[in-house]
């Protein structure tokens, strides 16, 4: 009789269980039908940071946030123009966005904007000199992300351009002035060249028309070297800053890989893909009530060296056994 | 169950209702009280067992978690070391500056934590620094032969500095490792200790269980969420945090920590020591999940001893049914039965030892009613015997105050007569009836005399052997005359044979026999005689009188029974004759038989013992006699 009793009670508790479950699963079929809403902002064009988004879109899904499943990922272009960010932003809040992921030159305009959603900053910039945050651990209200520390890079790769061309004296630094702590950057640059013996200039690109005012620069002060500060802009434009450089024969050290593919000597930063993919990390706990200030803004840890061997063959160098062994990758 | 649970108690409030159900009441709580007492013994034991193994088990498998994080963390700086310590094999020397950069170079690209690589000469100087970020420096000549760490990581071989977080942010800890040998070179590397987050992060404990790295100063090294290493969260704060802190290090198995984590969850925590690092790997499990299958048996236990009580009531109740019921049957009927109505039958269906008492009853009862039944019959008969009696001595008076009257009115005309000086002839012819009527009041004085003798039992039969003949002459005499007066033949046959008997009573049986037959006798012969056979003498008296009905047969022996044809002469006896030799012939034990019917006469035959005759003095003495 006790059996049979608790037989009974067992397949009734299996009952509640599995109603349980069903109920659970329902609810959870709710949340996930609803669509959270995730924004996407830059200043640049859609296609210097496709690959890139791809990076973002395997993040969320291993974040259980794949797009189109658990997350809608709004995407908005400034086409080259800051102007347009906050009308954008603005939009992305109406759209009914949760969260911002903003890029690069629109990310202090976005903060200024004090919009009432949460922002995911991506930037190259000391986030702490650009004013995102007061330290790593402490973003500003509402604001956390990631840096590309671009800034910490020049030095590195002066020395890397140093230890290439030994008799390196002079080097330009070209990139866009819209970039958020480009100052800092040039200043870091030129703090490192000191310490190499290189003096340094840089040359602003506004827009894609002030390239051919930089050709006619270049040919000008013929740079031992030219150091391409690595953004949006110089990946939209990278060809025709590449033909610049191979028609006057002037050798192109950048960050990111996608430069040494376009036909720089050699390029060394972080690793892109997993900074993209980290982000999907910050969205996902924000989307869980994470508070952003909660959230330290991180910095890549990994790095990678591309060289060109190409390149480096059209100016009759041949890379040094310690080039070779730093590489991560050597394009042929 | 919720709902069966007053419902036990309101069939046990019924069952119990009645104060005379007291046994119910008994019945019902000693299996109540067993079932649960066994339930509760037996559960609580195995209860208490089970929940000691699981604590025992949850407690092993997360010491074994914890020490498992440690190791991993161990064999982590275990490989970083081994994967620098070839950088230092071959011993120093100057000329070999180039090969020795390439290789630091390829080790920094091949170790991604390692942050910055730096190579110090056998006296313990710099001589090159190769870093991801900061710059690359030969021959700094930087001096760290005075450091402690340098020391340790000479003798020991490796030294594990302090964590620091860069930037105030990622922690970092400072590795030296030493040559052996005084000719060899030394490394010092910075580690980035946020590359460990996966294995860290990798670690599942149970559904919602983590486990976290931190130094002896209870500062996060590695923890799934990583903003809380990165923003440098202070921890040694917590109760299990402290805990684990203030163990001695040589104590790795210790019991799991209750506390609450940094989301204030209650929580159970293990710790392991990563051995030589000084540092530690806590799990955390939440409280509710680690202890979940033991609740899971605590409701378990509890839901069977419901179910045991529910069943022990329930079983209680039907068995309390099963016997009450037929006792309130049995006592009812009983209770009906008692009162007077035998016709009551109790019905108990089954076939248990209730349906037998209740058939014992209801044989019972049909006894007493049968009883009863004949009880009754008899006091019938015996008050129509004692209404009968009545009557037949009422007649008797009558009868007997007429018949003793005649005599008597007789005698009273025969004295007056002889008042009146009557002739000779006239005074012989008196004296004869006066004699006569002197005679037959005798007789019947002789018959009430008798009968009451008989009716006290104060007759007491004195057996002796004697031969019948002279008893058989006796009678021949004394009714002689009485016969030829009626003009009755009276044959009175011979015998030769001894008899075993009371030779007077005998012949009082004889004697009354003849006389009724004489009396009620008309005409034709009466007569006398006697056949041995098989040692037994049987004396028939018979008469050609008008008989005896058949129906009438069994009461011609009672007392006061009278034919009712009467003699031709009107003359009727007492009606105590047959009564007497019936009476005598029981006492004598001689069988008596009638045979009779009405227009064919009667015979009476008497059965009396026949003895060897005796010898002639002692005959002739009994002859005499």
């Amino acid at each position: 009789m006790l059996v049979t009793l608790e037989k009974e009670m067992h397949s009734r508790r299996e009952f509640l269980v599995m109603a349980a479950c069903t109920a659970a699963s329902q609810s959870f079929a709710a949340t996930s039908a609803r669509m959270r809403r995730v924004g996407w902002l830059t200043a640049q064009q859609p296609g210097s940071l496709t690959s890139y988004l791809e990076a973002l879109r395997q993040g969320l899904a291993e974040q259980k946030l794949a797009e189109g499943q658990g997350v809608e990922v709004l995407y908005r272009y400034g086409e080259d123009d800051v102007g347009r960010v906050p009308e954008l932003a603005h939009d992305l809040v109406t759209s009914g966005a949760e969260l911002l992921i903003v890029q690069g030159a629109a990310i202090p305009v976005v903060i200024k904007l004090d919009l009432p959603v949460p922002i995911v900053f991506v930037t190259s910039a000391d986030p702490i000199a650009a004013g995102f945050a007061k330290s790593l651990t402490q973003p500003i209200d509402n604001c956390t992300g990631v840096t590309f520390m671009a800034f910490e890079f020049l030095g590195k790769r002066l020395e890397i351009l140093k230890e290439i061309f030994p008799t390196l004296r002079h080097v330009t630094v070209l990139g866009n002035p819209l970039h958020p702590g480009s100052s800092i950057e040039r200043a870091s640059s030129e703090e490192a060249g000191r310490r190499l013996g290189i003096s340094s200039d840089f040359l602003a690109t506004p827009s894609g028309d002030s390239l051919e005012v930089a050709r006619t620069t270049l040919a000008h002060s013929r740079p031992d070297a030219i150091s391409l500060l690595p953004d949006g802009f110089a990946i939209a434009h990278r060809q025709t800053i590449m033909a610049i450089a191979t028609e006057l024969r002037i050798p192109v050290i950048s960050g990111w890989p996608v430069f040494a593919q376009a036909g720089a000597l050699c390029t060394y930063g972080p690793r892109l893909p997993v900074i993209y993919r980290r982000i999907a990390y910050f969205v996902a706990r924000i989307l869980n009530g994470t508070r952003p200030s909660d959230l330290p803004v991180e910095r890549p840890t990994q790095f990678e060296f591309v060289l060109n061997q190409t390149v480096a063959r059209s100016f009759n160098l041949t890379f040094s056994r310690a080039m070779l062994a730093r590489a991560d990758e050597v394009i042929e | 169950m919720s709902r069966s649970i007053p419902w036990i108690f309101e069939r046990l409030r019924r069952v119990f209702r009645a104060p005379r159900q007291h046994f119910s009441v008994k019945v019902a709580a000693s299996i109540i009280g067993v079932a649960v007492s066994v339930i509760v013994v037996a559960g609580g034991l195995s209860l208490r067992v089970f929940v000691d193994a699981q604590m025992k088990m949850i407690t092993a498998l997360h010491q074994l978690q914890a020490e498992t994080v440690a190791a991993g963390i161990l064999r982590f700086v275990d490989d970083q070391e081994s994967n620098l310590r070839w950088l230092i094999a071959p011993s120093w020397t100057s000329s070999n500056e180039e090969d020795r950069r390439v290789d630091a170079l390829r080790t920094l690209r091949a170790l991604p934590p390692v942050s910055t690589l730096r190579l110090l000469d056998p006296q313990g100087r710099e001589q090159l620094r190769v870093s991801r970020l900061g710059p690359d420096i030969a021959g700094s000549g930087a001096d760290f032969s005075q450091t402690e760490a340098y020391a340790t990581a000479r003798h020991q071989g490796r030294h594990v500095g302090p964590v620091y977080f860069q930037d105030g942010s990622e922690p970092y800890v400072t590795i030296h490792v030493g040559g052996a040998s005084v000719r060899q070179g030394s490394l010092v590397v910075d580690v980035n200790l946020k590359l460990i987050w996966d294995m860290v992060a990798a670690v599942r404990i149970g559904d919602a269980g983590r486990a976290f790295l931190m130094d002896s100063q209870g500062r996060l090294i590695s923890h799934p969420d990583i903003s809380l290493v990165l923003r440098r969260t202070e921890i040694s704060s917590l109760q299990h945090v402290r805990a684990a802190l203030e163990l001695p290090l040589t104590d790795s198995k210790s019991a799991l920590v209750a506390g609450r984590d940094l989301e204030g969850r209650d929580i159970l925590s293990a710790h392991a020591l990563v051995p030589s690092l000084g540092w530690h790997v806590i799990t955390e499990l939440p409280r509710a999940e680690a202890l979940a299958p033991v609740y899971v048996s605590v409701r378990l236990s509890i839901i069977v001893l419901l179910s045991g009580l529910g069943a022990a009531a329930v079983c209680a109740i039907l068995i309390t049914r099963s016997m009450i019921r037929p006792i309130e049957t049995l006592t009812s009927g009983a209770t009906r039965i008692g009162l007077g109505e035998l016709d009551h039958r109790i019905v108990i269906s089954g076939s248990d030892e209730f349906t037998q008492l209740g058939k014992r009853f209801n044989e019972m009862a049909e006894s007493l009613q049968i009883e009863r039944a004949t009880l009754e019959e008899k006091v019938r008969l015996r008050t129509q015997e004692l209404a009968r009696a009545n009557q037949a001595k009422s007649r008797f008076l009558a009868t007997a105050s007429h018949d003793l009257r005649q005599p008597l009115h007789a005698l009273s005309l025969f004295v007056d007569e002889l008042q009146s000086r009557p002739t000779e002839e006239r005074r012989a012819r008196l004296h004869d009836n006066l004699a006569d009527a002197v005679g037959r009041l005798n007789g019947m004085f002789d018959a009430i005399l008798d009968t009451s003798k008989i009716e006290a039992g104060a007759i007491r039969p004195a057996l002796s052997r004697f031969p019948m003949a002279p008893l058989l002459g006796a009678i021949r005499k004394t009714f002689a005359s009485a016969a030829e007066a009626k003009g009755l033949r009276l044959e009175i046959g011979d015998s030769g044979a001894w008899v075993e008997s009371d030779q007077l009573l005998l012949q009082r049986i004889l004697q009354n026999l003849v006389s009724n037959a004489i009396r009620y006798t008309i005409s034709g012969h009466v007569g006398l005689v006697c056949c041995e056979a098989d040692g037994l003498l049987t004396i028939s008296v018979f008469d050609t009188g008008p008989g005896i009905p058949v129906e009438l047969q069994s009461e011609i022996f009672e007392e006061f029974f009278r034919a009712p044809t009467p003699g031709q002469s009107g003359e009727r006896g007492l009606g105590l004759g047959l009564f007497i030799v019936e009476s005598f012939a029981g006492l004598l034990n001689h069988p008596i038989k009638v045979r009779s019917g009405p227009g064919s006469g009667s015979r009476f035959e008497i059965l009396v013992p026949v003895v060897p005759a005796a010898s002639g003095a002692l005959a002739a003495a009994v002859a005499r006699r």
